[in-house]
């Protein structure tokens, strides 16, 4: 029980609500109330009722069993995609620290390069070179937003990079790859899961603006940024249809941020000032 | 001196020159030493003379401007860390903040483990000598579980010197390795050293600004000056007669 005693309330509130997410988004297919897929025209375009609790699209598809069937594509491609993102990145970015010379300015001047597209544009060519699909829409945005994450990684290794005990390890027989691995990301890791649990709900968003623009999921998958998308024209007649999807963005991002605020209040209370 | 006394470390003509803003610092010219097997050598200045910027080129953590530093016939940093694993298992060093030479995120026995095994110690006596060492340097082995900031800054530096001495080095590197600890307790790991020397058959190459607690320990002193060796003597005839200026001054402000 060690690990509670410091752990705030907020913090307990929040990661359980993350864990129900999650939860919910893996069983989504088990406990649709209807199914997503499923076109019925005399069903379509109810208002939300007892049956349908957020109303039907003009396929007749049960709002509610598509936004959580989209809750499991939503969230667990946003999760994909900013775990690669980070990897991919943290380990540029201590290996740039590390190496120094040329290998740092080799690494960090492609960095730059990709910081100076704007995210989404990029995401946007990228995806229509490669094509609509969650898999690309994905890699687009890995491609153009690892370097968040080379920058913070390097500049906390290279803090540590002069500490004493970096030399005692040299000194100890350890190999680069041990001193980066062994030695460094202990020390550097909580800032950096904390910044990429507050990235989930901007990655979240920019997942849902591709699939929005037709770059990410394809229909008929339940994804919320292609439902928003589906539906938009008839935001005048049947708004249900896009404040369902919506709603759960809005959520879902919440819940995110707000775990990771508190989170990041446990593993990095110096930041909290700022 | 018996004839077959064979040289451990070798420094010839040491230049290193530090580049900060723009502006060069000399932070050793020119430096010439060697350390027998079996003897205590001790380096003193006062600080910024270029002690540590020696030590560190010793172990191969800096490169050299020019000039060589020779550690068991190897210089150091231009060896691989595979290529350098059998030349550390013979040379250790302990450094002058002992809580900051231990990973904050690790165990003071992850630490050991990690080094012994890196050193080429045997995996089934790792835990076995772990503790061997810690009681070598008088320290309760169940501080082996604690995190280095769990333990006193005293208790800290033994247990520094324990993992140095874990894969039985031949020489002992100390750069200030007392100068952190307050009075009491430096005595106390001056006379832990003085014991090991003996017990463990350790050459030391004592690092300190303090020419009075070098004199316990070691039998020849260097004493380093912007950079320069100014002199070098056998420890009596350096305090008896100070040849040098800078060596006079050095004696007379601890006298
Ligand atoms: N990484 C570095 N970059 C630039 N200059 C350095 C660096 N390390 C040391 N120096 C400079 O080199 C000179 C010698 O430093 P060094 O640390 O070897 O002195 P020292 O004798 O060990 O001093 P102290 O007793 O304070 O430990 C100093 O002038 C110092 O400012
Ligand atoms: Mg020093």
């Amino acid at each position: 029980m060690s690990v509670l005693k410091n752990t705030s309330p907020k913090l307990i509130v929040f990661s359980a609500a993350v864990i129900i997410l999650l939860i919910v988004a893996a069983l989504a297919p088990l406990i649709v109330p209807h199914d997503p897929y499923a076109q019925d025209l005399s069903q379509a375009l109810l208002n939300p009722n007892s049956a349908h609790l957020l109303g039907t699209d003009r396929f007749g598809r049960d709002i509610f069993a598509r936004v959580l069937m989209g809750a499991q594509t939503s969230i667990y491609s946003t999760l994909v995609l900013v775990f690669f993102t980070s990897v991919i990145g943290i380990f540029v970015g201590v290996a740039a620290a590390w190496f120094g010379g040329i290998i740092d300015s080799l690494l960090m001047r492609t960095s730059d390069v990709f910081l100076a597209f704007p995210a989404l544009i990029f995401a946007i060519a990228v995806a229509a070179v490669l094509g609509g699909g969650i898999q690309n829409a994905i890699l687009a945005l890995v491609a153009i937003s690892w370097p968040k994450y080379a920058r913070i990684a390097r500049s906390l290794s290279l803090e540590q990079k002069g500490e004493l005990y970096i030399s005692a390890a040299k000194v100890g027989g350890a190999s680069d790859f041990q001193i980066i691995f062994i030695e460094i990301l202990p020390n550097i890791i909580g800032p950096l899961l904390v910044t990429s649990v507050l990235d989930i709900g901007t990655m979240m968003m920019e997942l849902a603006a591709l699939s929005f623009l037709g770059l990410g999921a394809q229909p008929p998958i339940a994804e919320w940024g292609s439902m928003m998308s589906d539906n938009r024209n008839l935001l005048q007649i049947a708004p249900w249809t896009v404040f369902g999807p919506g709603l759960a963005i809005f959520i879902c991002i919440a819940i995110f941020n707000l775990f990771g605020d508190s989170l990041r209040d446990r593993i990095d209370p110096k930041r909290r000032k700022k | 001196m018996t004839p077959d006394t064979k040289t451990l470390i070798r420094v010839s003509d040491l230049s290193k020159v530090y580049k900060k803003d723009k502006e060069l610092v000399h932070a050793l010219k020119k430096v010439s030493l060697e350390l027998k097997a079996q003897e205590s050598t001790a380096l003193v200045g006062e600080s910024g003379s270029g002690k540590s910027t020696l030590a560190k080129i010793i172990l191969g953590l800096e490169r050299p401007s020019s000039g060589a530093a020779y550690c068991f016939e190897e210089e150091l940093y231009k060896l691989s860390a595979p290529q350098a694993r059998p030349v550390y298992k013979k040379v250790q060093a302990v450094f002058q903040n002992p809580v900051k030479s231990f990973n904050p995120r690790h165990t003071i026995a992850y630490s050991f483990k990690k080094h012994m095994q890196n050193l080429g110690y045997e995996r089934d006596k790792i835990t076995e000598r772990s503790k061997e060492v810690m009681e070598l340097c008088q320290l309760d082995p169940s501080f082996l579980k604690r995190y280095p900031h769990e333990v006193s800054i005293g208790q800290c530096q033994r247990a520094a010197i324990a993992r140095a001495l874990s894969t039985r080095p031949e020489i002992l590197i100390c750069d200030e390795a007392t100068s952190a600890l307050n009075v009491s307790v430096q005595a106390q790991i001056v006379k832990l050293l003085k014991e090991l020397k003996q017990d463990c058959r350790l050459s030391l190459l004592f690092i300190s600004h303090d020419i009075a607690l070098v004199s316990e320990i070691a039998e020849s002193i260097h004493v380093m000056h912007e950079g320069c060796i100014a002199e070098s003597a056998k420890t009596q005839d350096i305090i008896s007669h100070p040849q040098d200026d800078y060596t006079k001054a050095l004696i007379s402000a601890v006298l």
